[in-house]
């Protein structure tokens, strides 16, 4: 009796096994995403760490968040797309550095994710995922989020203490140039979505990328040092665009 | 800027109809004792979880009710945690420091209690991490109702009714300090303020008027003066619809400059043992401000026109002054000047005229939140 059990088990995990190799490609996909801050190449620690800026200036952060939106996987050969509706992001470095979206599986090997809120919810304040008016995130009631923030305390050879204030949002509704759209190219890590019920995406964001490329900013050159709109936000935001993000 | 506001009231006009959450987890149905969920608007943020150990039941909010109006709870059977915690005054007490029993004097101003569930770490200097552990510290502190908790434990056994109501809120008549923690921050949690002049405004009931408008524009914007955007940069500690300190950790501590390096009061330091949090406070709720005079953590400003006038131009530069209040200015900032928000009389006006559309009438009267042996 013992002995045909065991017969039986084999027989149905080993159809099992032939059924997962090849005929059951699972209905959906789970993308998890998750990012970590790196301050020239470490970790960034809120924590009375200071860092330096590439200009030589010294830098303690204390704050860094912002909201990652309209997800969108496209197959590059067939111009295939899938976007991610209504998913907002808040990602902070003092709380919640990652999540997870599902979608059908299909072969995918690119990757748009935007930094910010798109105008369409941008001023409605409407509160789909993360955008919950209570996360010390929209500018007020009536300019809408602020997509990037980033706030520490800041020096420059010895000057008096300051703090850097980098609020990058879009005050206007008429324009989107804060918002702004990051390719990845999955393809290239080996990241390709296909036949997987699941997998993980680990982005990186290098925070010395906010003031090189290709924007050089030096904060001691500015009129302050806090940059919250006009064309040193713009300068952010293109640099947040260009150079922040990469995939590990 | 109209078309934001109405698409806003849009929305919570029908997140407002769900007015009821549902928070509870954990909880083990008892006889007699049914398991309750907090009751609060459907905008307040729905994410934090009831303390597993300790959830919201029926007979737990009634015993800490009782607790907190129990003057037994004092050396000398003078005074209860209601004693500093006045109803009519949203739970404070309208005194600079609060007096204990034989006439003790404290050095911090009694906090208001309202929304607990929505704020983390507690006392001014953040030294409680949780409700239960809060609510036991003024009962043996010394400076105020200065009975050791053993004492207070072999007071309600010794009661004729307190046995019998534990047993029914924890299915046990042997009293302890974590049950008395338990059952009082249970009684706290329910003190919901949710139904001021601002809430009914969030719902779309009434408008408020354009002073109030304005003033709460202000409350929630820091200023740019390049973008030529106003504020009056309350809202980067005082958050969103609470309009109180940031959950999260520690990041609800700030240093308002009330005093330069030299006097500056250990605050949240005294936890953290870090130089840097020298002077840094909870950022407490505002919501009722107008009935908590004093203000700060050591009431040091009668009015709020005073606090109004601390923050525009009379902040003291410290080493640990917060960067939001150093970097913000409706005028350009130049170095080596004083910092002021250079805010006119009438936004300041404006502001205070916002701050009184947070007094919750409902609250103040509220008969669940009264003392049971009136």
């Amino acid at each position: 009796m013992k002995k045909l059990a065991i017969l039986i088990l084999s027989i149905i995990g080993f159809t099992a096994c032939q059924n997962d190799d090849k005929d059951q490609i699972p209905a959906e996909t789970e993308v998890n995403f998750s990012f970590t801050h790196l301050f020239n190449g470490e970790e960034i620690d809120l924590e009375n760490q200071t860092y330096t800026l590439p200009a030589g200036e010294s830098f303690t952060p204390r704050k860094f968040k912002y909201y990652i939106s309209n997800i969108t996987f496209e197959n590059s050969n067939s111009g295939a797309s899938y976007k991610i509706e209504d998913g907002y992001f808040l990602i902070d470095q003092a709380g919640k550095k990652e999540f997870s979206v599902s979608l059908p599986t299909a072969e995918y090997d690119q990757l748009t994710f935007y930094v910010g809120i798109d105008k369409a919810r941008n001023l409605s304040t409407d509160q789909v995922g993360d955008l919950d008016p209570n996360n010390d995130m929209v500018w007020n009631w009536n300019t809408g989020y602020k997509f990037l923030v980033l706030e520490g305390e800041w020096n420059y050879q010895g000057s008096e203490r300051a703090g850097l204030i980098v609020h990058i949002g879009n005050n206007n509704p008429e324009n989107e140039q804060n918002f702004k759209a990051i390719s990845i190219d999955l393809n290239a890590k080996g990241k390709s979505l296909g036949n997987k019920a699941s997998i993980n995406l680990d982005l990186e964001a290098e925070l010395s990328e906010l003031f090189i490329h290709p924007n050089s900013i030096k904060i001691h050159e500015l009129e302050n040092t806090s940059i919250m709109g006009g064309d040193v936000a713009i300068q952010v935001a293109n640099n947040y665009q260009e150079g922040l993000f990469s995939l590990k | 800027m109209q078309y934001a506001i109405l698409n806003y009231l849009g929305c919570l006009s029908v997140c407002a109809m769900s007015w009821a959450c549902s928070t509870g987890e954990g909880e083990k149905p008892a006889p007699n004792n049914l398991v309750l969920t907090l009751q609060h608007p459907d905008y307040f943020p729905n994410d934090i979880p009831m303390p597993a150990d300790n959830p919201l039941t029926e007979k737990g909010v009634e015993l800490g009710r009782m607790l907190f109006y129990e003057k037994q709870l004092s050396a000398d059977g003078s005074i209860s945690c209601a004693s500093c915690h006045q109803q009519s005054k949203a739970f404070t007490d309208g005194l600079q420091f609060s007096k204990g029993v034989n006439g003790a004097s404290g050095d911090k101003n009694a906090m208001s209690l309202a929304n607990l569930h929505w704020t983390s770490r507690f006392f001014w200097d953040g030294r409680a991490k949780t409700l239960e552990e809060q609510a036991l510290e003024p009962i043996s502190d010394i400076r105020e109702m200065n009975l050791e908790i053993g004492e207070a434990v072999d007071r309600l056994q010794a009661d004729k009714d307190y046995p019998e109501q534990f047993e029914l809120a924890f299915e046990t008549d042997q009293i302890s300090p974590e049950l008395i923690g338990k059952a009082i921050a249970q009684f706290m949690r329910t003190l919901i303020s949710g139904d001021s002049k601002f809430d009914q405004w969030i719902k779309g009931e009434i408008e408020l008027s354009s002073t109030e408008q304005a003033g709460m524009e202000l409350f929630f914007t820091h200023p740019d003066p390049s973008l030529q955007i106003r504020g009056g940069n309350c809202g980067d500690c005082h958050l969103g619809f609470l309009t109180s300190g940031d959950r999260n950790g520690l990041l609800g501590f700030h240093n308002n400059g009330l005093d330069n390096d030299d006097n500056l009061n250990q605050g949240l330091a005294s936890v953290t043992g870090k130089n840097s949090d020298r002077g840094k406070f909870k950022a407490p709720t505002l919501r009722n401000i107008a009935l908590t005079a004093p203000y700060m953590h050591d009431g040091r400003f009668e009015t709020l026109e005073e606090v109004l006038d601390h923050y525009n131009e009379h902040i003291q530069i410290n080493s640990n002054l917060d960067i939001l209040i150093l970097e913000a200015s409706n005028e350009p900032i130049k170095p080596r000047e004083d910092i002021k928000l250079h805010l006119s009389p009438s936004e300041k006006e404006a502001i205070i005229a916002f701050l009184h559309t947070l007094t919750d009438e409902k609250f103040i009267t509220n008969p669940k939140f009264s003392d049971p042996f009136k």
